[in-house]
């Protein structure tokens, strides 16, 4: 490890000039786009220069700023800290302690991809606001520097727990501990068919919307410019749109299904695009994406709990997506929750297997919400939509089909508010708690007790009156909850799982 | 019993008596008051000026605020009922909330890091609070509320020290 030389202040590959160059370029450009919007189309001059010739000083100038900025980034390591020192204007210096690193990944955008680098992430426990990464290292580099940092940070921890072991066998550990000790053949593997089937059984309403989201977005921002060309338009032809909607809602729907169905198509293949899953001994790995090719490793320590879930379609094919919940904060926590799309029961079990083997071996204690659930999510869901639409039918006008829409609507949130209460199951054993519930889209949690790190008991008045409790359940992973369940077991439960917390001695984070 | 499978007996697991959760400071009861009601006074100072410069009649915002301090009065000390802290040797707890109550509890094995904190009517009323951090971000905090200087200070060492003790 010494030829790394990793004590002095060093740079990275040269190469990085050119990442930080365009990732500055697409800053600028999102920031511009604004400027180029309103000039569409006139005469853009400023100080006699056109738009073309401040491209390009621009561009020499983002230039000059990416070389100093790469000069001014080093890294090294002193003492038991990773430290990064970067910023041309403002000197910043982070200092990352070992045992504050969780993780060491390593991503590829598309520039890093064509130009042979890969970037260098270090997770910490979330501490740390500022990003810690290092845009552009050789693969080589990249790869000792990742496997050394997580050596030093086991040492650490070896050293602080048996520090009266002896020299020799310390050693032996620590080359156990350096690098995750994974499997060649991956456990799990999506070739283009299982991309498109996941893709095809996303949840298409929610990829619809979140796109609608964003290209509304952008409408709101550039409306002066996009929309005001045509008000004239819009305006005479809005009273005719008015009168056929009712023609027009199912192309609408249509339109918004298709596009969605694609949003979801493309989103899939951008992400999970030849995605790898590696079981090991002592942790998992996954790489995949289009674009950025991103490469997650999740020791198994670092794991607080699992989740997966799945949806009609998907369960036609017998595909779940298993998430895989790791510490942080709740900001950065899309980014730390992994999730794994497409994975068969065969292997959702291997996976189970793997990392929790004694998980059944204490029977599990059953126990049964109560009904408010039921009764709340008719009412929240059924009664209160139902109401303010016939008051509005009421003063708005009458419309006669409105009231068999709404008894329809109604019988099918009693339904489906029905099942959910029976699908919803808590089961407890000494090591672990598994939560069930949803019916059209089932969700399945299994939380190791000491893995919790505090718990909440809630009552509104509503359900004091019925004696019932909800609890809810904090990991470091975020929270998730037991709902209405009958007072005493609550008071029960909630006092078992405290005393399952304080009483292990394992480390949960 | 519901554990009766279990590998442990459930009659041994301490449980968490709501007789045993100690009441806060009544201080902490006037200092809630006093600081909804010069929220109020603000409010109607708002509401005053409108009704001098914009010619609104004064009832518009007299009467609803009127209610308001009404309704503190009657509120808070039956809110203040329910709020109560517990330390325990392995855990802190704290509850609160009279129409939607909720009752946490952090055991001192999964504290991060702990504050003291005393705003500007804290210093007033002698009132003041101690946060208790975990980790993986501010959802699940807990705060002990309405607590003297004393008593708050002594409370953040202890948890200090007890949760030290398990890294």
């Amino acid at each position: 490890m010494n030829n790394l030389e990793l004590f002095k202040p060093q740079r990275q590959s040269i190469l990085g000039v050119a990442v930080i160059f365009f990732s500055n370029l697409r800053k600028a450009f999102n920031f511009f786009l604004a400027v180029v919007f309103v000039n569409l189309g006139t005469k853009f001059r400023i100080l006699s220069l056109g738009l073309e010739e401040w491209a390009y000083i621009l561009s020499a100038v983002f230039l000059v700023i990416s070389y100093l900025q790469f000069l001014k980034f080093t890294f090294y390591i002193k003492g038991d800290n990773f430290v990064i020192e970067k910023g041309v204007l403002s000197q910043e210096k982070i200092n990352v302690p070992f045992s504050r690193i969780q993780t060491v990944n390593t991503h590829q955008n598309i520039i890093q991809r064509i130009l042979g680098v890969v970037g260098l992430k270090i997770d910490t426990a979330g501490s740390i606001q500022n990003e810690i990464q290092i845009p552009a290292l050789s693969k080589k580099h990249a790869q000792q520097l990742r496997e050394y940092l997580m050596e030093r940070k086991y040492e650490l921890k070896e050293e602080s727990q048996v520090e009266d072991e002896e020299e020799s066998s310390q050693e032996s550990t620590n080359s156990a501990f350096g690098s995750l000790k994974i499997d060649a053949k991956p456990i799990l593997e999506l070739s283009i068919k299982d991309l498109l089937l996941v893709g095809l059984t996303q949840n298409h309403f929610r990829s619809g919307l979140f796109l609608f989201a964003i290209v509304n977005g952008y409408v709101w921002q550039f409306e002066d410019f996009l929309l005001k060309p045509f008000e004239s338009y819009l305006e005479e032809t809005a009273e005719s749109f008015l009168a056929q909607w009712i023609i027009l809602l199912p192309f609408a729907v249509l339109l918004f299904l298709i596009i969605s169905v694609l949003a979801s198509l493309a989103g899939t293949a951008l992400t999970h695009f030849q995605f790898k899953f590696f079981l090991g001994e002592d942790g998992m790995r996954m790489s995949s994406g289009l674009i950025s090719k991103n490469t997650f490793n999740v020791p198994f320590g670092k794991i607080q709990y699992f989740k997966w879930e799945s949806n009609p379609l998907r369960a036609l094919i017998g595909f779940y997506t298993l998430r895989i919940k790791q510490a942080g904060t709740e900001a950065i926590n899309d980014r730390k929750l992994i999730s794994i799309p497409g994975i068969k029961a065969k292997s959702l079990i291997n996976v189970l297997e793997r990392q929790y083997p004694d998980r059944k071996k204490f029977a599990y204690q059953s126990f049964q919400v109560n009904s408010l659930l039921f009764i709340q999510l008719a009412i929240w869901l059924g009664a209160v939509p139902t109401l303010g639409a016939l008051a509005l039918n009421f003063f708005v006008g009458e419309i006669i089909w409105l009231y068999p829409l709404v008894f329809i609507y109604l019988a099918l949130v009693l339904f489906f508010s029905y099942r959910y209460f029976l699908a919803y199951k808590v089961k407890v054993n000494p090591d672990f708690i598994l939560i069930k519930r949803g019916w059209v889209f089932p969700t399945t949690l299994l939380i190791p007790n000491y893995k919790l790190q505090n718990i909440c008991l809630k009552q509104s008045v509503f359900q004091k009156r019925r004696a019932v409790a909800s609890l809810q359940l904090y990991t470091a992973a975020g929270g998730e909850s037991i709902s209405h369940l009958p007072m005493h077991e609550a008071h029960e439960l909630y006092n078992y799982l405290l005393y399952c917390i304080e009483s292990s001695k394992l480390k949960w984070m | 019993m519901i554990f009766e499978n279990l590998k442990i007996d459930i009659d041994h697991i301490p449980t968490l008596e709501q007789e045993d959760f100690e009441s806060l400071r009544e201080d902490y009861l006037y200092m809630r008051i006093s600081s909804r009601i010069l929220f109020l006074l603000f409010a109607s100072g708002i509401g005053a000026l409108f009704s001098l410069f914009a010619k609104l009649y004064f009832g518009y915002w007299l009467f609803p605020i009127l209610g308001a301090v009404l309704l503190v009065i009657i509120y808070e000390p039956l809110a203040f009922k329910v709020k109560g802290y517990l330390l325990r040797e392995h855990d802190v707890s704290y509850k609160t909330g009279l129409l939607f109550f909720r009752q946490t509890t952090v055991p001192f094995n999964r504290i991060q890091h702990c504050e003291y904190n005393q705003g500007l009517l804290g210093r007033l009323f002698d009132i003041a609070s101690v946060k208790v951090f975990t980790a993986g971000g501010n959802t699940s905090d807990l705060s002990v509320r309405g607590l003297s200087k004393e008593s708050a200070i002594k409370l953040r060492d202890h948890i200090t020290k007890l949760s030290s003790a398990h890294e």
